[in-house]
């Protein structure tokens, strides 16, 4: 056994081999070895991305199903870390450098964009069937293309911002280059946030769903500033690492408006309009009706002109709708009208029309808002003389 | 340490291999159950014979079911596929039905689901829902596969489209709730319906699929299943009426 001896490699005379450190200036040219990267960790044989796969990295097609295996090489508990991680803000830590080197899983940002494409979906269905207290659980062209709209927004989202980023940070050379597979990774981990938000959307109240918003996207938005800033900060020029900052903040802040606003938010007018012509037929009648409804529904709220608190006041006219589906309980609103036994029938007749009316004119209070942009309260006889022009005016259409 | 003669090292060294080849199956063996099987219909002939053939001819009985008439053949999957049935329903421990696999029963579960659920106002397309229950149990037995299961990709599609059966039979019972009484009462019951479905459903599938998953990452496998069936489940309510 004596010849079976460990070779000792001395360090001190293979000075000039690039993989020592010895020589300082070997040491300044092959530290972007170490930091070496590509654009899939695993396809260039590195020596610090993936221990495992280095030497095998070079050997798996593409096409193969080892190569796809190696970036699902997780266990439960990385995945949890990982996923509590991404929305949990730390001070000076990178979430990047911290939880998803040296190998990146695409386990998570699959299921999780998977998840969040169906929960918006559902969630979204939900609130618009509570939204319409359930009459008519599909409407047209409107159930299932959600989970298709999902599909396409969060797809797109998350597969090419992590490549604007990769870009941006190749191009200006910056300090931490991370893989792409690394950005699409901590961005599928930042979506996750979105799930229990998306599933709180259903939730009526706007101020409740702003305050989601706000609040999901501080706690993850942070977590996504502290890597990207973390990697551009050291960048020459200032402009372009406060726009990488604040670029990456706005797109995740419009992914989440985008979603509350035309999976939560939308009021399905046509369907609305269609039950109309069948109260038509009494017109009369239903003038005054509509005046005194929509004065009870529409008073918005006192002084500011901002738009949470017009949406406040689309709130209220959503809650005041349902309360008014009661039937006989506002009917001291109604004392201007003609005779009980008409105010009876005219009431039950109005029921359903309230409603429309209500998503009438919650649509003509945001129409109204976003013209003026000026408090309401000294509008309120033009507004309401403008809706019941309105509302006239679909009446003698429907007509 | 002195050394022997060579031919002592390499006898030490074909030991010690075979004793680590020993080692490795025995931990193997222990972590991982026996999930072979064939496709069904490939049996032993002694097992599904018809009864008009010759029992002695018994080194060609797989080349016997081409000269069978074609009825018998349509009638003995239709038997295979039958039974599989029955074994979701009623789940008990053999389990040597499902590993022999064979897609006639998923194909025939997801058209089924499909031409349920599919059309009505805003309602997904048959294609969409064909999707949805076929490819998505793909991409879910794609995630076993990629996580290290050891169960095969045509047993775990197989087994996932089998265990669709309880939702399949729900969607039947939703529509004919849509003929009787009041929105809320209607939607109670197709709510107690799918749900019943989506546990019948979870339970039947877990009670196979336990057995092929890696230890520290079953809760990574279990939850794309329960996502699938939970996805159907909605479609299910929402759409089967």
């Amino acid at each position: 056994m004596s010849n079976l001896q460990f070779q000792d490699f001395n360090f001190g005379d293979l000075a000039d081999s690039p993989f020592t450190a010895a020589s300082s200036n070997s040491g300044q040219d092959y530290k972007p070895a170490n930091k070496q990267h590509s654009i899939i960790p695993g396809l260039v044989g590195n020596t610090d991305e993936g221990s495992a796969t280095t030497t095998s990295g070079l050997q798996n097609n593409v096409f193969s199903f080892k190569f796809y295996q190696q970036y699902f090489d997780v266990d439960t508990e990385q995945v949890q870390n990982r996923l509590l991680n991404s929305f949990i803000p730390k001070w000076s830590k990178n979430f990047i450098t911290d939880y998803i080197q040296p190998l990146p899983d695409l386990y998570g940002p699959l299921w999780i964009c998977i998840t969040l494409i169906f929960s918006t979906a559902i969630c979204g269905n939900l609130a618009h069937y509570i939204d319409t207290n359930g009459e008519g659980d599909s409407r047209p062209g409107n159930d299932f293309s959600l989970v298709t709209g999902a599909s396409s927004l969060v797809a797109s989202y998350v597969i090419l911002v992590p490549f604007f980023i990769y870009c941006l940070l190749w191009y200006r050379k910056s300090a931490i280059q991370y893989s792409y597979l690394e950005i699409l990774c901590a961005y599928g981990y930042s979506l996750s946030i979105f799930i229990p938000v998306s599933i709180l959307w259903v939730v009526h109240y706007q101020w409740f769903r702003w305050s989601l918003i706000i609040v999901s996207l501080v706690l993850s938005g942070t977590v996504i500033v502290q890597w990207v800033w973390s990697a551009i900060k050291t960048d020459s020029n200032r402009m372009v690492a406060y726009g990488a900052v604040l670029g990456t903040l706005g797109l995740h802040a419009l992914l989440a408006i985008a979603f509350k606003e035309f999976y939560f938010d939308s009021v399905i007018l046509p369907q609305g309009r269609s039950s109309a012509p069948t109260i038509d037929s009494l017109p009369s009648t239903l003038s005054p009706q509509a005046l005194v409804a929509s004065s009870a529904l529409a008073p918005a709220p006192s002084s500011n002109n901002t738009q949470e608190n017009n949406v406040k006041g689309v709130a209220q006219n959503a809650v005041q709708s349902e309360q008014n589906k009661k039937p006989v309980a506002d009917s001291q609103v109604r004392d201007d009208s003609q005779t009980q036994g008409n105010e009876k029938t005219n009431l039950t007749i109005t029921e359903p029309k309230e409603s429309t009316k209500a998503q009438l004119t919650s649509s003509s209070n945001k129409e109204s808002k976003n013209e003026d942009g000026k408090p309401l309260q000294k509008n309120e006889n033009n507004d309401e003389t403008k809706k019941i022009n309105q509302e006239h005016n679909t009446t003698t259409i429907k007509e | 340490m002195s050394s022997g003669p060579p031919p002592n090292v390499a006898i030490d060294l074909d030991l010690l291999e075979k004793e680590i080849e020993a080692n490795e199956q025995s931990r193997k063996q222990q972590t991982y159950t026996d999930l072979s099987g064939n496709i069904a219909g490939v049996t032993p002939p002694t097992r599904t014979r018809s009864q008009n053939f010759d029992p002695s001819a018994d080194p060609d009985a797989e080349f016997d079911t081409l000269d069978e008439p074609v009825w018998d053949t349509i009638r003995r999957d239709l038997r295979l596929v039958g039974a599989k049935f029955a074994r979701v329903l009623k789940p008990d421990q053999n389990k040597q039905l499902l590993r022999d696999w064979d897609l006639w029963g998923p194909l025939f579960i997801c058209v089924l689901l499909s031409l349920l659920l599919q059309g009505g106002v805003g309602g997904p397309h048959f294609t969409e829902v064909f999707s949805i229950t076929f490819f998505g149990s793909c991409i879910v037995t794609a995630n076993t596969k990629l996580l290290g299961g050891t169960i095969s990709i045509f047993q775990s599609i197989c087994v996932l489209g089998y265990c669709l059966l309880p939702l399949a039979v729900a969607a039947i019972g939703c529509k004919f709730v849509a003929f009787s009484s009041s929105p809320s009462i209607k939607l109670t019951i197709k709510l107690v319906i799918t749900a019943v479905g989506f546990g019948w459903a979870i339970f039947a599938s877990m009670g196979f699929l336990a057995g092929s998953q890696p230890e520290k990452r079953r809760l990574l496998i279990i939850y794309p299943v329960v996502l699938f069936y939970f996805v159907v489940s909605w479609l299910t309510l929402s759409y089967a009426s």
